[in-house]
Order: C-alpha cells, then sequence, then structure tokens
C-alpha cells in the first residue's frame, strides 16, 4: 500500500430542498451534512448507519452523480468536481459502482452481453479482433455467470445472477475504486455469503479498494479493513474494523452492535440487547445539539446544545461524542451480562 | 425472431378483439396494396389517385354492375375511389403518426431528461399548443398553408405531438431516476447514449400503443379537413373527399331519404372500420411489447 490516498472526501455536503406540507413551505434535508474521511489504494472502507442516514447520497456524490452543495470528492489527489464533463467521463473508467436493487440496476431492454459489453464499447477498450468477446469470457467467468445466460434478459434471472451480472459491468474496465451500495440488502440470505465471498475473492484479482456501503454490521465485518458509522448526515464514529467491534466509542455505534448476533451460541445467549428508544429522527427536522442526543442513554445537558465533532479519542479511532462514555470499559465483554 | 413471432401470434389469439382488429387492419392493407390489380387505372390516366369519371351528371347513381359502389355526384367511380381511398388513408396515417412521434419525443424526450428551463420551455409550448381544440388548430393551419393533402398531414401532425411529447416527459421523468440510468452514467455514457440506449427504449412502448390508437383519430382528422373542402383536390382518391362529395345527398329525395344511401354509407363504414381496427390493435401491441407478458 502507498501512503497516498486514493480517496479523499472532505466537509462534504448535500442538502436537498423538499416541499412540505400542502403549501409548498421549502425545507431542508440535510442528506450529508459535513462528511470528511480518505481511503487508501486497495483498502475496504466500510459505511455503516440506519435507513436514511445519507449512504447512498454519500455513495453517490463519490461518484459524482450528484453534485455536492459543499466539500470536496478528490480521487488520486484530482477534484472529481473541478474536472471538465470530458475529463471526469475518462475518469469514470476508474470510479466504478454495484447498486443495491438488482431489479432496477440493469436495463430491461438490454441482453447481459450488451450489458458488460456496453462499458467497453463507451471507452473503446479491448478494441482489438476478438478482444472484447475475450474480455467479456474473461468476466463471465471470474463473476460466476454462465456463458448462455449472455443472450437472455435480465427478467429471466434471480436477484443473485442479476447482481453478478451488475458486477461484472463494473469491473469490465479494471476500475481502482468500487462504491458498493449495499450489495448484498436486497438478496436472500442464503445468496448474500456467496456474493460477498465473490466480492472479497474479486477485491484480490482487481485489486480492488472498495467503498462498501451497509446498515448491517455483520456483512461488513469480515470484508472491511476500517468502518464510519454514519447518523443523520454525520459520521459519528470511525476506526479500524477490529477496534471498532471490541471497543465502540460512541453509543450510537454500541447500541447498533449490541443488536449484530455473535457467532458464538453460547456467548450469543448472554448477549444484552440495547434497544434505542424511538426512530430515527425526521432529517428535515434534526434534534439539536448533536443529533443523537434523544435516544442516547448518556445524554447530557450539553448534548442537547453543542453538536460535537469528530475527535480522535484514540490513537486511528475518531469518534463524535464529548461525554465519552466508555473510557472505563475497554471491551466488548462488558456488553454481555454474565 | 421466430419465437418472438409465435409469441406474438400466442397474446393475439388469446384476445379475440386484438383479432378482429388485426384481421381489419390486415384486410385495409390487402386492399391498399392489391389497388392496381382490384381496381386498375385507366390506360391514359395521369395519376392513378385521380378518380375516373362517368359523365358530368350531378346526381349519384346507385350501385350496378358496372359501378360495383355506385357513383358519387360528378360520376366518381366510388369503388375505384374506396380503393385507391385505402392507399391515402395508411398515407396519411403512417406520416403524420411518423413525424408527430419525432417531434413528441425530441421534445418531450429533452424536457423528461434535461428538466430546469428546458422543461419548463417546452413544456408551456406544449401546453399552448394544447389548449387549442385540435380541428380548429388544424383548420387554421391548413387555411394558412393552403389547401391540399400535403397540408393537411402537416396540420394533423402539428396538433397530434404535444400528446406524445406530455406521455414521453412522463416517463422520462421516472426512468431516469432508475439505478441503470445512473450505471450508465457512472460507466461515461454520454447524455445522448443514455437518452437514446437506456431512456427512451423503456419509456417508447406506451408511446407506440399510443400511436396505433391515433393512427384511426388522425383518419378521422384529416378526413374532417377533406369534409370541409380543405384537403385533397376534387376528384382524389380519399375517403374523407368522398364522403364530403355526398354533403348534398345525405336527405336523399323527396319521400326515399336513402335513395343516395351508398354515397354516405360506403365511405363512412369504410373510416369507422379502419378507426376501429386500429384502436382493436392497439390493445394488442400493449400486451405484446410488453416483456413481461411472457
Ligand atoms: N433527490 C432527493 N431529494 C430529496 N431528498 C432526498 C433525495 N435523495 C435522498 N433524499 C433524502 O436524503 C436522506 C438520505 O437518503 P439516502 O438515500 O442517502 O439514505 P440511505 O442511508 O441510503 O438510506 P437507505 O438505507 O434507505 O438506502 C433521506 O431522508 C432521503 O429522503
Ligand atoms: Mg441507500
Amino acid at each position: 500500500m502507498s501512503n497516498q490516498p486514493i480517496l479523499e472526501v472532505k466537509g462534504l455536503k448535500k442538502h436537498f430542498s423538499v416541499k412540505k406540507g400542502m403549501f409548498g413551505a421549502q425545507g431542508v434535508v440535510r442528506a450529508v451534512d459535513g462528511v470528511s474521511f480518505s481511503v487508501m489504494p486497495q483498502e475496504s472502507f466500510a459505511v455503516v448507519g440506519e435507513s436514511g442516514c445519507g449512504k447512498t447520497t454519500l455513495g453517490r456524490l463519490i461518484l459524482a452523480l450528484e453534485t455536492a452543495t459543499e466539500g470536496s470528492v478528490a480521487f488520486e489527489g484530482r477534484d472529481l468536481y473541478k474536472l471538465s464533463n470530458a475529463e471526469l467521463r475518462k475518469t469514470r473508467r476508474d470510479l466504478q459502482v454495484i447498486f443495491q436493487d438488482p431489479y432496477s440496476s440493469l436495463n430491461p431492454r438490454m441482453t447481459v452481453q450488451q450489458i458488460i459489453e456496453e462499458p467497453l464499447i463507451i471507452h473503446d477498450a479491448y478494441s482489438g479482433p476478438g478482444q472484447r468477446a475475450k474480455r467479456i469470457d474473461y468476466l463471465l467467468d471470474v463473476c460466476g455467470i454462465s456463458q448462455s445466460h449472455l443472450t437472455r434478459f435480465p427478467h429471466e434471472f434471480s436477484g443473485g445472477q442479476r447482481q453478478r451480472v451488475g458486477i461484472a459491468r463494473a469491473l469490465a474496465l479494471n476500475p481502482k475504486l468500487v462504491v458498493a451500495d449495499e450489495p448484498v440488502s436486497a438478496l436472500d440470505v442464503s445468496i448474500q455469503a456467496q456474493i460477498l465471498n465473490l466480492l472479497k475473492d474479486l477485491q484480490r484479482e482487481f485489486k480492488l479498494t472498495y467503498v462498501f456501503i451497509s446498515h448491517d454490521f455483520s456483512v461488513v465485518r469480515h470484508l472491511c479493513d476500517r468502518i464510519a458509522v454514519m447518523y443523520l448526515g454525520k459520521v459519528v464514529e470511525l476506526a479500524k474494523s477490529e477496534t471498532l467491534f471490541d471497543d465502540p466509542q460512541h453509543p450510537y455505534t454500541e447500541a447498533l452492535l449490541s443488536a449484530v448476533p455473535i457467532p458464538d451460541p453460547s456467548i450469543e445467549k448472554r448477549r444484552k440487547r440495547i434497544l434505542l428508544s424511538g426512530d430515527v429522527p425526521s432529517p428535515l427536522k434534526p434534534p439539536s445539539g448533536c443529533h443523537f442526543h434523544p435516544r442516547c442513554r448518556y445524554a447530557q445537558d450539553s448534548c442537547r446544545t453543542t453538536p460535537p465533532s469528530l475527535e480522535e479519542s484514540k490513537t486511528a479511532h475518531w469518534t463524535a461524542c464529548p461525554i465519552n462514555p466508555f473510557k472505563e470499559k475497554p471491551s466488548q465483554a462488558a456488553l454481555i451480562e454474565i | 425472431m421466430k419465437d418472438k413471432i409465435r409469441h406474438a401470434w400466442k397474446l393475439l389469439r388469446r384476445r379475440p378483439a386484438s383479432l378482429v382488429g388485426f384481421g381489419l387492419i390486415a384486410f385495409f392493407f390487402a386492399v391498399a396494396a392489391a389497388a392496381p390489380l382490384i381496381a386498375p387505372p385507366e390506360k391514359n390516366s395521369r395519376d392513378a389517385y385521380l378518380i375516373p369519371q362517368d359523365g358530368y351528371s350531378p346526381d349519384p347513381v346507385r350501385p350496378s354492375a358496372k359501378h360495383l359502389f355506385g357513383t358519387t355526384e360528378q360520376q366518381y367511380d366510388l369503388y375505384y375511389g374506396m380503393v385507391w381511398g385505402t392507399r391515402t388513408a395508411f398515407r396519411v396515417a403512417v406520416v403524420v403518426v411518423a413525424s408527430s412521434l419525432t417531434v413528441g419525443i425530441l421534445i418531450g424526450g429533452a424536457a423528461g431528461f434535461y428538466g430546469g428551463w428546458v422543461d419548463e420551455l417546452m413544456m408551456r409550448f406544449t401546453d399552448i399548443v394544447l389548449a387549442f381544440p385540435d380541428l380548429i388548430l388544424a383548420v387554421v393551419i391548413v387555411t394558412v398553408t393552403k389547401p391540399s393533402l400535403s397540408n393537411v398531414m402537416l396540420s394533423v401532425a402539428a396538433v397530434s405531438w404535444p400528446s406524445y411529447a406530455r406521455l414521453l416527459r412522463g416517463d422520462v421523468l421516472s426512468i431516469k431516476e432508475r439505478d441503470f440510468v445512473s450505471a450508465a452514467r457512472a460507466l461515461g455514457a454520454s447524455d445522448f447514449r443514455i437518452l437514446s440506449r437506456h431512456i427512451i427504449p423503456n419509456c417508447i412502448y406506451p408511446l407506440l400503443v399510443v400511436a396505433s390508437l391515433s393512427m384511426g383519430r388522425i383518419v378521422i382528422t384529416a378526413a374532417a379537413l377533406s369534409f370541409l373542402g380543405l384537403g385533397a383536390p376534387v376528384g382524389y382518391a380519399d375517403w374523407g373527399q368522398l364522403i364530403s362529395l355526398s354533403r348534398n345527398w345525405l336527405l336523399g329525395s323527396n319521400g326515399n331519404p336513402f335513395e343516395y344511401w351508398h354515397t354516405v354509407f360506403i365511405p363512412g363504414f369504410a373510416i369507422f372500420f379502419f378507426v376501429l381496427g386500429w384502436n382493436l390493435l392497439g390493445d394488442a401491441v400493449r400486451d405484446i411489447l410488453d416483456p413481461r407478458q411472457k
């Protein structure tokens, strides 16, 4: 690994203005509200959070599919938002995406062959005689798609097979960075593991960097090196995968982790769940101060007024919680009642 | 391909109504195609679409062996006019549908895809055109451009595109939010490619259904213009024109209201069945083109 980040997100914000109520009063949804992090080459970086916290929007911002309200996204040192249209389209070769919903991510009017070939056509890649067919063969092979599927249409396939086609399309041009937006959450549990293993193998084969978006810690646990936890448009905690699981520093992370089943059944039986009270607040009217305070069991008066900032609470472990209630509890064992 | 045709046939058979539509249009098509055989033009005629006249008497003559469908006023042969008029009907319908679809796709597609001020501008223009009653606007356009068959087509096309534009815009708005469009954009596809490969193919089918349904309406509007004397020149094989030749004979003669029935009913029914055929076929087209109906 070199020590130049491949992706650098700085102060990224995306605010949507939406109409509220019958009379069309304008409201602002702060879908992404000041997110910064950087990702190293060939790293797997996870973004985890509940539904509606802005993960998809963040992914689309990284891919420059959405324009940012504020902030920048630098890919290999170049700010994507400052590139000309032509430059941006060229850069997109290296920057690919896998979508959550395999039913909406494949054009129903195109055959599998057309879908996988399209990136090669757009960038005029592998254009020598026979090279495209060879490339497609290779992609089918590594993604586990049968040759006989080439002439068929997406609606003839199951979710898992479709997702493989989507992955083959994303990898067609040998990208460097892949944003995977909940790539398994729409699939049957039995298929999820297959696709996750495939993504893991492909990362080695293609030397990929992943930004892996998920709402489920158990999905990212084995795949990702670092994890950022998001709540209402902000990153509340960012740490290495193992340290985050062993020693969560933010009450929100603690609560989310307590809901993750533990593989060892004897420990699993004694797992204590911390129930989050209430729903995720409306992003149109987020709570004052720390957005998490109404659901936080450690909340103090100051949390209602002062918005926390992301601070390095331990080495390479960043937390947006000045209360820091876990100073005395170094391991997850503390969460298990004996 | 073979599979597709077999599949289309299976769907057609499942719905007797669309089979009737298919039969009607196939019949009219056969008549149009065989026109030179079943109604051969006279040797010295300079344009096969000009209906031969048998004398100049103003009163229509009833069907006879010599004139299968009788004659209209001025002794135009109704059978000949009906057969060649079928070709005119197809030509008007196809030309108008093709040109108004093209304009509708360009305007509706651009409005939905680009949004913002492009959308605003194009849709307000569409609203203005839609605000006029079809027939009146068409009459104005033909009158300004001088009556002729091609100006009839122009004017009917000019009033037909807004409904396509509107329909397409709505579909484009919803399709462009789908992930496969984002995927194409993330691959670096150009706007043109995204529109032509990803968006339009996914919203064109409702448009084609509406187009085949409107084939009939177009023929009616064109016939109405001809009836008003704004279409083809007198004596040209055109159903609307033939009805307009019956204008003075609608009530028959004293004591015999049906004396000249053939001048009204024959072209009238032809238009009726032509329109019915397209309407029934439009429903069938929808079923066949929907790929999920397998
Ligand atoms: N185009 C848009 N216009 C207005 N609001 C939007 C738009 N896109 C997203 N939002 C809002 O922004 C917030 C974040 O949405 P986003 O889709 O990024 O969340 P998410 O974390 O991906 O959720 P999920 O788990 O449901 O996919 C939501 O409240 C959503 O309603
Ligand atoms: Mg999402």
